[in-house]
């Protein structure tokens, strides 16, 4: 007891404890072979950081970002970041900037209503009032039914990307006259229970489902805030898993009797990009020299195995390599990791250190103002702080209070670098780089960050191409003028967002996508 | 007395309005544009300029800002705290559904603290010198410096992890709340504890004191009829105090215990730039301590005879 209570001196550093102990890359799976428990008992509560519905989407309740499996989307996107069929069978481009759907057959809403091709006239007219769907273009005529199991899509802009951004929950299909954010009845393996607001969200099996049933009997999401209440609440055995558990908590976690980890396989990517065309002050940026040292001088090796305890991945592509294709990762070269070659360029641009380790040049000093995302972990930001300053350079870290701060900070231009995550959340290959560099993109930070003619080409036909290998291919094509021509984003690793569960659960695999996890599979073991 | 609330009454008024101003103040000098933050949102990603900007003007953010205040205020006098921009529920349904909640930590809190804090210090006063007042003394003086969320993590650890007697989150039954109640409680115990005590020892040195105990009254007469309602009086304003900040949310604990009352909705509100709930929230909290500090003024004249004398002048 005193040895525990003493580990609360601990929690309090939790954020900057780590281990010897580095666990290795786990698959994200977690397979047992012990006995099934009865189906009466097989419940499973997971604790996630707060109630979302509340703060972000009430229309999307059970549905994103914390996906209970109750509506589906025609499309989704499978293991591997490519698109899948769901309650579509196939989608065919007929041309015009229309997109044909087939639609499964004898499948019925949570209330036995059959699911139609007005069923789908109806959720997207939904998706359109609510504003739900602003990037795929889809408008209040956009859907035209052709029969009962055949619709026409067609986006008010050119949008040959529409599959892949349709594969996202919030094109979920739900059943005519209801309204999710009172009760989601959709298709989905889980129905609607009950809902709680900043309490907890339930759902139950659905026993008519199409595919595969669910073994789980209910799924349960608890709404807990803070970080290190939901892993005490794991430990004391209140809830069977925990979204989100910090990296630097994993070996740790994985370390006790009766817990496991399952991080996600790369969905998220953490990226440090650059202000290319800054106003007077925030300018050094614009010399791809010192771009290229700051590349050189980080080692995103460190930042994966040690900082985060091996629960991400080194990445050379802005976006998560497995949307991009198979053999992606590999046809981008890494800049990083090379201190010597970082000194090097350093010196020969005339940078020289100062007494303080930190290099000059004409009595300017080589600090470079970095605002991070507001919710990026500070000592992950040190430890790159740290990194850079080996080879001379001061990353003067400005971490925002809050998004409207950050958001700001990076509007007025007035930064040098930004490290950043960017989440994947549909199968659009070209949905990252079009996010942050491309030229046509009319956020307010793109004329700071915008990546120049070449790049908006090969974004533009990344975008225009209805055949998405096509599209996979020009992305990775302008990735690498991003990173190896440019040095205008510097890729480093996968964001680690990881589960932590009791031993006994069973079945479960990570999604690199966390909004799309799929709980089917999952059970409880005795 | 009525010509005295009255007055009270009317300061309480222009104090809201003041406070009102103020957080109007804040919001607009805060870095940060509130409708970009709706925007991105919704989009989960960097938002074109143009839905910002139609954010922007169906949020009424495009018009003068003497304009959004008047407007406000003109609804709040009217009872309407305006919608929630991110929850799009109204404000003042929201503070309603989390104010009991946060009114029962609230209660169970200050309780403890006064059934804690108050007999603790006369123990200490009464036994000045002694181990016991020693030790009375540090107990007040660690529960006065341990961070609140550090007291509730070892609390968590303690009863629900390793004892598994209590949970560690979460809201609705009498189990839920003792461990947030007695984290809450600890800070204001342990003021009241050194307030109690030190209040008391400079009444037991006064010259009723010592003509009672003359007279040979028991020293529990002593102390329950001379001395502590003597020291009343300042014991009841930090009590008030204390209320009034619990009351307004006790944000840390809510957080950590995932008690969803009103601190636990500034917090949010507050990362949000959600401004209809967080001027909600201001009013209210400012409301709070107000009427609470008149309460406790009111107070002084039952404590001290002699303050209600000289009011009913």
């Amino acid at each position: 007891m005193k040895v525990r209570i003493a580990i609360a001196f601990l929690l309090l550093a939790a954020a900057c404890s780590g281990t010897d102990d580095t666990p290795s890359v786990q698959s994200g799976r977690t397979d047992t072979q012990a006995e099934a428990l009865p189906f009466e008992q097989q419940t499973l509560t997971m604790a996630t950081p707060g109630d979302v519905f509340i703060t972000r989407n009430r229309n999307l309740l059970g549905m994103w970002p914390d996906n209970a499996n109750i509506c589906e989307p025609l499309l989704g996107i499978n293991y591997d970041l490519q698109t899948a069929n769901v309650l579509a069978t196939k989608a065919t481009f007929t041309g015009n900037n229309t997109f044909r759907f087939e639609l499964r057959r004898n499948v019925t809403f949570h209330n036995g209503a059959p699911f139609n091709a007005e069923a789908v006239r109806y959720s997207f007219a939904r998706i359109v009032d609510k504003q739900l769907g602003l990037t795929s273009f889809v408008g209040p005529d956009s859907v035209k039914v052709i029969d009962d199991f055949t619709v026409d899509i067609t986006p008010t802009q050119p949008n040959l990307r529409l599959p892949e951004i349709i594969a996202h929950p919030n094109f979920s299909i739900i059943a005519p006259g209801t309204d999710p954010a009172d009760k989601p009845v959709c298709t989905g393996p889980f129905e609607f229970v009950e809902y709680s607001p900043n309490d907890k969200f339930v759902a139950k099996r659905y026993e008519n489902y199409w595919g595969e049933k669910a073994k789980l009997r209910q799924l349960t999401f608890r709404f807990i805030p803070d970080q290190n209440t939901r892993r005490l609440a794991l430990e004391s055995g209140e809830v069977d898993g925990v979204w989100f558990l910090p990296p630097q908590q994993a070996a740790n976690v994985k370390n006790r009797p009766g817990l496991q980890i399952a991080p996600t396989p790369p969905g998220a990517t953490v990226v440090l990009s650059f202000n290319l065309h800054g106003p007077e002050g925030y300018q050094l940026m614009q010399d791809i020299n010192l771009r290229r040292a700051l590349a050189a001088s980080l080692d995103p090796k460190g930042l994966a195995e040690t900082q985060w305890q091996g629960t991400a991945e080194v990445i050379t592509t802005v976006s998560p390599p497995a949307v991009l294709g198979a053999g992606a990762a590999s046809q981008v070269r890494s800049i990083t990791g090379n201190l010597v070659e970082a000194e090097r360029i350093l010196e020969a641009n005339g940078w020289r250190k100062g007494s303080d380790g930190i290099r000059e040049k004409d009595g300017r000093k080589l600090s470079l103002v970095t605002p991070a995302q507001f919710d990026f972990e500070p000592e992950s930001l040190q430890f790159l702080q740290a990194q850079a300053k080996r080879a001379g350079i001061d990353l003067k870290m400005e971490k925002a209070p809050d998004g409207a701060a950050y958001g700001q900070k990076i509007n007025s231009g007035q930064w040098d670098v930004d490290v950043n995550y960017w989440n994947q959340n549909d199968g659009n290959p070209a949905s990252i780089p079009s996010r942050l560099w491309y030229g046509k993109n009319t956020n307010a930070r793109i004329k700071f960050t915008g990546a120049g003619e070449k790049f908006d080409k090969l974004v533009d036909e990344a975008l225009a191409t209805p055949d998405v290998r096509e599209s996979a291919r020009k992305s990775i094509e302008a990735t690498k003028v991003l990173v190896e021509e440019q040095f205008a984003a510097i890729p480093l690793t996968s964001f680690p967002q990881i589960f932590a569960l009791k031993q006994s659960v069973a079945g479960f695999k990570a999604h690199p996508s966390v909004n799309q996890q799929p709980w089917t599979s999952v059970y409880r073991t005795k | 007395m009525a010509s005295y609330v009255a007055r009270r009454l009317a300061w309480l008024a222009l104090a809201l309005v003041g406070v009102s101003v103020l957080t109007f103040a804040l919001g607009v000098l805060a870095p940060g544009d509130p409708a970009e933050v709706v925007v991105e949102r919704r989009l989960n990603q960097p938002p074109p300029k143009e839905l910002v900007d139609e954010e922007r003007r169906r949020l009424g953010l495009d018009e003068p800002l003497v304009e959004q205040y008047v407007d406000w205020l003109g609804r709040a006098v009217r009872g309407d705290l305006g919608r929630s921009w991110l929850r799009d529920l109204r404000v003042s349904e929201v503070i309603r559904e989390r104010m009991p909640r946060t009114a029962a930590l609230a209660a169970a809190a200050a309780g403890l603290s006064v059934l804690i804090g108050v007999p603790l210090g006369v123990l200490s006063a009464a036994h000045r010198n002694s181990a016991l007042d020693h030790l009375c003394r540090l107990g007040a003086l660690v529960g006065a410096s341990v961070p609140s969320y550090f007291a509730a993590y070892l609390l968590i650890l303690a009863f629900a992890v390793e004892v598994r007697a209590l949970p560690a989150f979460g809201f609705g039954t009498p189990a839920h709340l003792v461990l947030p109640a007695v984290t809450l409680a600890l800070g204001p115990a342990s003021t009241l504890a050194r307030l109690t005590r030190s209040t008391v020892l400079e009444v037991l040195g006064e010259d009723y004191v010592r003509t009672a105990r003359a007279k040979g009254l028991r020293s529990t007469a002593v102390f329950a009829h001379h001395a502590l309602r003597n020291a009343l009086v300042p014991i009841l304003t930090v009590t008030g105090l204390s209320l009034g900040h619990l009351l307004a949310g006790a944000i840390v604990v809510e957080t950590v215990f995932a008690w969803p009352g009103l601190g636990d909705l500034a917090v949010s509100a507050i990362k949000d730039r959600d401004y209809p709930l967080i001027q909600g929230f201001v009013l209210f909290s400012g409301l709070a301590y107000v009427l609470l500090n008149f309460a406790i003024d009111l107070s002084y004249g039952w404590a001290d005879p002699r303050i209600r004398s000289e009011r009913d002048r």
